[in-house]
């Protein structure tokens, strides 16, 4: 025969706190999140706005009167089509490209032992201390067709291409070291099982290392992918012609000299961000899991 | 041996691919020649929407039509901006295009590396040039703004997509206080004050004018002012004297009792279009947008002059403004075809053409006698008010430097307008600030 267990009356003091904490923490959360998403609420309702009312100050929360056309008007001011098909081309390529040298370098550095690993190491780390800015006349020169420009060398020619905005990228610190930390985390005795049974270290890492690996590999991908997505300053002065131009690029084409049409803006901002939205939601699962095993948390 | 039989080969490698290596581009010295053959060229621009749409058609109409082979295509590069550093970029990699749409300043800086063709010798060419009588037509201004001292007095660039500064008025605002618009700078600031009003709470609800930061209207309100804005030799800013000092005096009395505000990126815009504004400075090429909001929210609006110091209307004055076209050193065929282009679009007919449908200014006067232009102006009435004040406009300095004294002049006013700064001090850092970046350019 058991015991009855006395059921406490009300609720006990020791829960209060917590739930207190808990009402608190989420109106913390949701006035975040208010605030993170007000902009994207705000580009969405300014798309379907007209002209007066799409810079109206104070801005209204709802649209007066729907103007869908806004869209097909957008659309009509740049050659999207060409735009998309060179963005989702050149962002998966990228992102495969780098996610592939993320994975080989990560390897080395945290699977193999080499003379002068810890000084090449950091070098690598130290370039993410320089900013991109900082490399943009250089990278620009390398990629001109003028050998005067390199100084006698040889220099790529590869302005107005799809490999003058995958090339320079396919390569990148960060992924390497995301990588790295992840590749960090797989027990030793997983390398010494698949080295007893004949496995080298493309092997380890193709049939061993990569499946465990995962959540890692699509955070580097979604991060390499969106970046890539977004670039808008290398694209715009390494192409000069619409058939190579990304869609960022064709954003800047509702900006004036003397002002903006913020309302077609706002629907063509809506168009080009909605993939990578729509793939962030689907992926999202993988990119907390991934910086979370690689204690890369901000 | 071998390895100095390598050593050989891979130098003869790199001369064979020096040597290969395209000739340094040179100037044509002769601006009569003819055409060799087809030649293609490109012009790099920095127009988006309606007016990319109206260059695009006017460059197809001169492809079609030129009769020589020329062909040209138009590539936007970004803002003005992003245009001047892709340029720049491209100066060193040597990968510039035959045009690209410039404001002087940007002119100045790419002829510091020589790459700028002098245009005068095309202009005054007996066989590709323009008659004297044609030369008279365009503006006196528009040669005064594209021809740099510093560099020998040379035509460096042509004028392209021009416009000017003026005042944007709201009538409904000036016919409710029994205004007319403002002549003179007192009137101006006394409107501006009068238009202004404040809610029960102290607020202001509705402001006399909208500031601009940018240098070309403190430029404007210079020499609407009666001030200049370079020494003689060009080795001094002027801008410092009695005149500048007068504007930015207005905008702290203005900020201080609550007739003008800083407007956030273009909101002046729809400020005016509401009724929540009288007045703000800005371009011509801001008319589309105007009649735009104009369409949607009716109210009257109309363009006039900036105030001016001086009571004698001849004596009146703005700032001529819009960029222009270069053209860079490439080979006399490449040469002469974009002088054949920018020749070509400033002729009478593609010079109203192009007014009408990209709201800039046209470059000489007896474009105002095309149907074109009058058809336009009878549907935007405000495109012949802002016409009319060509003859008023003189242009910036187009001196090395330049576009970092640009940035110097924006800080002085953000410095005011925040009250962050008196108008004395601020005046007096701007001025030591861009005498230095004069003396450094020299």
């Amino acid at each position: 025969m058991t015991e009855a267990i006395p059921i406490e009356r009300g609720l006990p003091r020791v829960t209060m706190r917590p739930r207190i904490g808990s009402i608190v923490k989420h109106i913390v959360l949701i006035v975040v999140a208010l605030i993170v998403a007000y902009p994207f609420y705000f580009m969405v309702t300014s798309s379907f706005k007209d002209t007066l009312e799409a810079i109206r100050t104070p801005p209204t929360i709802f649209p007066n009167e729907l103007h869908p056309e806004n869209y097909t008007d957008a659309w009509s001011r740049a050659p999207w089509g060409r735009y998309f098909i060179n963005t989702i081309f050149v962002s998966i390529a990228v992102t495969i490209l780098e996610v592939i040298t993320a994975c080989l370098a990560a390897y080395a550095f945290a699977r193999m032992k080499f003379r002068g690993k810890g000084i090449l190491f950091t070098v690598f780390l130290a370039t993410l201390m320089i900013p991109g800015e900082a490399t943009l006349i250089p990278k620009y020169v390398l990629m001109s067709p003028s050998r005067v420009a390199c100084a006698g060398l040889p220099c790529l020619g590869w302005f107005d291409t799809y490999q003058v905005q995958i090339v320079p990228f396919i390569a990148s610190a960060f992924s390497i070291f995301l990588m790295r930390q992840f590749f960090l985390s797989i027990p030793n005795e997983l390398a010494d099982a698949a080295r007893m049974d004949g496995a080298g270290h493309l092997r380890f890492l193709w049939s061993i290392v990569l499946p465990l690996s995962v959540p890692a590999l699509i955070t580097v991908g979604l991060i390499t992918f969106l970046g890539s997505w977004n670039a808008f300053q290398w694209p715009l002065i390494v192409t000069s012609k619409p058939d190579f131009r990304p869609v960022q690029v064709g954003l800047s084409q509702f900006r004036q000299e003397a002002g903006a049409s913020y309302h077609l803006l706002m629907a063509a901002s809506t168009f080009v961000v909605a993939p990578i939205v729509l793939l962030f939601l689907v992926a999202q699962r993988y990119l907390v899991q991934g910086i979370a095993r690689t204690g890369i948390r901000g | 041996m071998r390895m100095k039989a390598a050593i050989l080969a891979a130098v003869m490698l790199v001369s064979a691919a020096c040597s290969g290596a395209p000739p340094a581009a040179q100037q044509s010295t002769e601006a009569d020649i003819t055409l060799s053959g087809p030649v293609a060229i490109t012009l790099w621009h920095a127009l988006t929407g309606p007016q990319q749409i109206a260059l695009d058609a006017m460059v197809k109409k001169f492809n079609d039509t030129n009769g020589k082979g020329v062909t040209v295509t138009a590539l936007n590069q970004g803002t003005y901006t992003q245009l001047y550093q892709k340029t720049l970029g491209a100066i060193q990699a040597g990968a510039l295009p035959e045009l690209a749409h410039a404001y002087e300043s940007f002119v100045a800086d790419y002829m510091k590396a020589d790459v700028v063709v002098d245009l005068g010798s095309y202009k005054d060419s007996k066989t590709n040039g323009l008659t004297k009588e044609s030369q008279d037509d365009i503006y006196k201004g528009y040669y005064d703004t594209n021809t740099f001292p510093q560099y020998g007095n040379r035509l460096l660039s042509w004028p392209f997509t021009k416009s000017l500064a003026v005042m944007y008025v709201n009538n409904d605002i000036l016919k409710e206080l029994g205004k007319p618009i403002p002549k003179t700078w007192d009137e101006f600031e006394a409107t501006a004050l009068a238009a202004t009003k404040k809610d029960a709470s102290g607020k202001v609800t509705r402001m006399g004018f909208a500031f601009n930061t940018d240098a070309s209207y403190f430029n404007a309100q210079v020499y609407a002012r009666g001030g200049t804005l370079m020494a003689a030799d060009n080795k001094t800013v002027a801008w410092n004297g009695k005149e500048g000092l007068a504007v930015l005096q207005m905008y702290d009395r203005m900020n201080k009792n609550g007739s003008g505000y800083s407007p956030k990126s273009f909101d002046f815009q729809s400020d005016l279009a509401t009724g929540k504004l009288a007045f703000f400075f800005s371009s011509t090429s801001t008319v589309p947008f105007m009649k735009d909001l104009a369409d949607k929210a009716s109210f009257s609006w109309s363009i006039a002059n900036l105030p001016q110091a001086a009571t004698d209307p001849a004596k009146a004055k703005t700032v001529q403004f819009g960029a222009n076209v270069a053209v860079f050193k490439s080979t006399p065929d490449k040469q002469l075809a974009s002088w054949m282009f920018i020749k070509w679009m400033s002729e009478t007919d593609q010079s109203a053409q192009f007014a009408s449908t990209s709201y800039y200014m046209p470059v000489r006067a007896t474009a105002a006698n095309s149907q074109t232009l009058k058809d336009y102006w009878a549907k935007v009435p405000q495109g012949k008010q802002g016409f009319d004040l060509i003859q008023y406009s003189s242009p910036e300095p187009n001196i090395r430097g330049q576009q970092d004294i640009r940035d110097v002049i924006f800080n002085m006013i953000t410095e005011v307008i925040t009250a962050k700064s008196t108008p004395d001090a601020a005046m007096a850092t701007a001025t030591t600030k861009a005498n230095q970046i004069v003396k450094d350019a020299q």
